[in-house]
Order: C-alpha cells, then structure tokens, then sequence
C-alpha cells in the first residue's frame, strides 16, 4: 500500500471519527437546549440512572427528566432518525438516476404522504390515524409511479421520472382541493402547518414508529451500499458487470421510499435534507457509496437534530423545520451551484 | 474463449435487425465489425452480451448456450467497454476500475484491500497506475477510454466487447488504444470492436465482419473482405484501397475517393 493510499484512508477514517463524535454530541446536547433549562451534569446523571443496574441519588427535579426523557428524547431521536433517512434516501435516489439533482420526493412520496396527512386531517383522525393514512398514501404515491414506469415504453430511469412528476403533481393538486374544502378554522391551519413540517407534537410512540421503519428500509442500503455505485454507470454497463439492474433498483426504490414516507409521515415535509447532505457528503468522502451512504446518516441525522434545536429555541414560538432546512439548504446550494457542484473534488 | 454466432436473427416488434447472421471469434482474434448507422451493430452486441434475446439462432460461449446463463455467468465471459463518455459521478479512477469485480463478489460484499492491489496491476499493465486516484471527468478521454479497459480486464473475461472504442479519441489516443487492444488479443483474449473507420480494421484486425441490411455482407481476412467494391456499397461512396510500405512491410489503407456514382 503507498504512502499516499494510508494517508488517503488514514484521513477518511479520521473525518469518520470526527463525523461521528459531532454526531453524538449534537444528540446529547440537543437535550440541554430549550426553554426549559435541564444542566449537563443533571442530564448525565438523569440518562445514566435509566441504565440498567444504575443507581444515583436524585439531586435534579422531577420537571427536568421529564422534559429530558419524555419531552425531547422522543423528539431528539425521531430528528436524527428523519435526518438520517432523508439524506441516506436522497443520495440513494441520486445514485439510481445518475442525477446529483434528485431529491428524496422524486417518485412522488412526499406528495403523496403530504396528501395523506390532509385526508387524515379532514377525516378528523387522530394522531395516530393521520401518521398511517399519510404513511400509506406516501408509499401509495411510489406504487402508482412504479407501475406507470414499468407499463410505459419509455427507457426506465426516463419514464419513472416523468410518472413520478405526474404523479407528484396529482397528489399535490389533491392536497389543494382538500384545504380548499377543509374547515377554515381549525382544519386548514391544521394541513398548512403539517405541511410546513415540524416534531412539535412527537411522542415516544412516533420515534418508536419511524426508528423501526427507518432501520428496516436502512439496513438493506447500508448492505447493498458498494453495488448502488453500479446504478451510476449506465444500463449496459452496469448489466454488463454481472448485476440483475432491475432487482437491484426496485430494492433501492423500495427502501428509500420506506424510509422517506416514514419520516414525512411523523414530521411533515421537510426539503433539501435529501438533495444538500448527499452533497455534502461527497465534498468530505468522495462518491463511492461505501463512505456516502454511512456519512449521509451520521451527516443528515446531525444536521436535523441542530435545525430542530433552532426550531425550538429561535423564537418564542416553534418555527417549521420545511421553512428551516429551506432557508439553510438554500443558499448552501447556490454556493454549491456557484462552485460548479462537487464534481471537482477528490 | 470462443464465442458463436449462428443465424442469428432479432427484431423490434415488425423492424427486422439482424438476419441470419453467422460468425465465430476464439481467443487471439480481433474482430472489427463494420456498417453503416442504424445497421444494426449495437444490437448485435447487445444480443452478445445477453441483454437482448434473439428470436431464433442462437449465441454459444465455449459450447455453452447463452440465454442459460445468469447475469453474473456472462459477466465472467464477456465484458463490456462501452465508448468513453463524461461519466454523471466523479468516481476515481480506481474506483471505477473495483466496480469490474462485482462478479466476483457476494450480493452484500464490497471489495477489500487486496482487491485495490490488483487494480494498480491492471493500471500499471496498461501504463495508467498513476492516474488512479484521479477522477475520470478529469482525465482525457483516451485515459477514460483506458480506464474502463482494466474495469473490463478485471472482470476476468476472456470476450471483449467494445463499441466504437476510438469514438471521441485524437488520432494519438486513438492509436495508443487501438494498441492495447491488439496487445491483449495476442495474450489470448478475444476481441469484437465496432468501428466506423476500414482503416482500423487493416492495422488492428485479423478478421472483419461486414453488417449490411442486417446481414453479414462478408466474413473474413480484411484484405480479403475489405474490397472497393465492398467499401463502396457498404457507405456509399467510392473508395480506393491502396499497400503503402510501412514498418519496413506493407500496410492496407482505405481512401476516399468522392461522392459514389448514383446511376
């Protein structure tokens, strides 16, 4: 191995270690920052006495581990796990349409969960009822888009990406003539600031919810992780190095639209996570999946978890997250823009 | 490795492709394979790499039918180097060059550190090592053009297919390519080319396979196959062809010579 190779792997793993320690920081320090004040040596002592066979003598209130265990740890943790799935989804889709573009809603599950959540609103479900009808459609959405690709003469990356824009828009007029006709004064308000995205309301139930789902579509990326670099390449090529390119796109759709319904389903929708991190990600770790796809989720699952500590704290009231990650991801990526991409790196 | 092509046929819906088409390759051959656009070329090597299923004939490897081989089996007899774009991710030279093991990889494996070595073997057999860690949208086509040769040599094939593989390649690029692929069919590979240029079927072929109407219009020697005549209804204009001393022997060359008497 060449000097310049170790230093090339030595650096990798250190922006790896680094990459991760900023990770866990941010999450533990993401239960300090609030309108309830909770001290770091009270919240070490709080999360150390849940450990099993831990003892320590209460010295903080009851009002703080509340608020740490049962406010923002649900909160902290759907954060992470919805940043981690967005971006981990936008830089799988980027890779299967060999698009740095793409963004986790190009097949149409952000729209269509945004759909969902709407119904579920109007319906008057609860909680619950609106998390699974916007759930559903989400993955409706992708369904009815797959389908259309596959019935469709078009060449496959072409035609998913016009069903999915097809289907997107439907979806999104559909949510229009819902707040349309939706109760102004509850109802309408309601749709719009789902819409907008937020954790505000998170249960431990809902982190439960998206940590299981998220983890099932993750798990099958982070294994497949060397062979998305194969979707990169074109159609021919990619046959031609011994994969099944169907199969092993219809796995990658599946799982990303898995973890991109789930994660709008709890928060609402939330832009650019999907489309700036993978960029991100490639600046720091060049563009082989291997590293991409471990950085997305430790980049993206940081960065939601700061976004939303600004979401709380900025303001006396809860800012949306969807306006957020717009005003951050947006001059970020006319930066990007300016700079000609990441394609210059490494 | 020897590859046979017998009477193949294929068809897009009514559009008939290829007609009755008959060839055969073994290792040591370089098979240059002319025609005009749109003659068909493309989907005969997609028919060769298992993509497209014709609808009679059929395609055998060393004895063995095709259409009864998975994905990952053809990979491990014939690879594929397509004509050298600007790739959509800027993956390293080295990394481009990995993505040739996946055949010999498990669904969920990803390749280890002994694996990196024998891309710096493949590089340096065809004087690029030092390119590696450099990305392929910023390296000359003709380097690109190198790169996704040792992609397809670390496949472990003993076909090589490649379309049009001096496509967007300078005259020196084109030569040093052209080189490298004669070089590894004296090593034993077997080589099909596509190519829109007699020329390079004269310098670096020992056997030609001319596509007209889908059909092969000749099968053979290039000196023998590649005639005026030929030439002059293959593209529809009149050619000249002329030895020239060269290398202290005789070369072949085609010439154009004007516009091909419509009468």
């Amino acid at each position: 191995m060449s000097e310049l190779e170790r230093n090339g792997k030595f650096s990798y793993r250190i922006k790896f270690v680094v990459l991760a320690a900023a990770f866990v920081a941010v999450f533990f320090g993401s239960f300090i920052f609030g309108r309830y004040a909770v001290g770091f040596t009270d919240l070490v002592k709080i999360l150390a006495n849940r450990l099993p066979f831990v003892k320590i003598e209460q010295t903080w209130t009851d009002a703080a581990e509340t608020v740490a265990i049962n406010v923002r740890m649900p909160r902290i943790i759907a954060a992470a796990v919805i940043g981690a799935a967005l971006s981990t989804a936008g830089a799988s889709y980027q890779g299967m349409f060999r698009n740095p573009m793409v963004s986790p809603d190009i097949l149409g599950a952000s729209t269509g969960a945004g759909f969902g959540a709407a119904i579920g609103i109007l319906m008057g479900f609860n909680y619950v009822g609106i998390t699974i009808s916007s759930f559903g459609l989400g993955l409706a959405a992708v369904f009815l888009a797959y389908v259309i690709s596959r019935a469709s003469r078009l060449n496959g990356t072409l035609s998913m990406v016009l069903a999915g824009i097809m289907v997107s828009s439907l979806f999104s007029a559909g949510t229009s003539f819902i707040k349309l006709i939706a109760d102004t004064q509850n109802q309408l308000p309601a749709i719009t600031y789902w819409l907008m995205g937020s954790l505000n309301s998170i249960k431990g139930s809902d982190a439960l919810f998206v940590s299981v789902v998220v983890a099932v579509g993750l798990i099958p990326l982070i294994l497949l992780k060397w062979r998305i670099n194969l979707l990169t390449v074109s159609e021919d090529e990619a046959k031609s190095l011994g994969i099944n390119t169907g199969r092993l796109r219809f796995v990658v759709i599946i799982c990303a639209t898995l973890v991109t319904a789930a994660a709008v389903s709890v928060s609402g929708m939330i832009g650019w996570v999907g489309l700036v991190i993978p960029h991100f990600c490639r600046l720091l770790f060049g563009y082989d999946y291997r590293r991409i796809i471990p950085s997305s989720i430790l980049l993206g699952g940081a960065f939601m978890m700061v976004v939303d500590n600004l979401a709380r704290t900025v303001t006396t009231g809860e800012l949306p997250l969807g306006v957020l990650t717009a005003f951050v991801g947006a001059p970020v990526f006319v930066w990007l823009i300016l700079r000609g991409g990441a394609s210059d790196e490494n | 490795m020897k590859i046979e092509v017998e009477g193949l046929e294929f068809s897009y819906k009514e559009h008939a492709v290829l007609r009755g088409l008959d060839f055969s390759a073994e290792g040591g051959d370089v098979v240059a394979v002319l025609g005009p656009n749109g003659v068909g070329k493309s989907t005969l090597f997609r028919c060769l790499l298992g993509f497209l299923h014709p609808q009679k004939g059929g395609i055998r490897i060393d004895g063995r039918d095709i259409r009864t081989m998975s994905s990952a089996e053809t990979a491990r007899c014939i690879a594929y180097i397509p004509q050298s774009v600007s790739p959509a991710f800027n993956y390293t030279v080295q990394d481009t060059v990995l993505m040739g093991l996946t055949n010999q990889l498990g669904t969920f494996q990803s390749p280890r550190s002994g694996d990196v070595r024998k891309v710096v073997e493949v590089l340096d057999s065809l004087g690029i090592a030092h390119l590696r860690h450099r990305g392929c949208g910023q390296i000359s086509g003709g380097e690109r053009q190198l790169t996704l040769l040792a992609r397809a040599l670390i496949q472990n094939a003993g076909i090589l297919v490649m379309d049009e593989p001096t496509a967007n390649l300078d005259y020196g690029n084109s030569w040093r390519v052209m080189e490298r692929i004669a070089d590894l069919a004296r090593g034993g590979y077997t080589v099909i080319f596509s190519t829109h240029d007699p020329n390079h079927a004269f310098m670096h072929a020992n056997r030609v396979l001319v596509l007209k109407d889908g059909g092969a219009l000749a099968v053979g020697a290039p000196r023998e196959v590649l005639t005026e005549g030929v030439l002059s209804r293959l593209y529809n204009i009149n050619v000249l062809i002329r030895r020239v001393p060269y290398n202290g022997g005789e070369a072949t060359i085609s010439l154009p010579a004007g516009a091909a008497n419509s009468d």
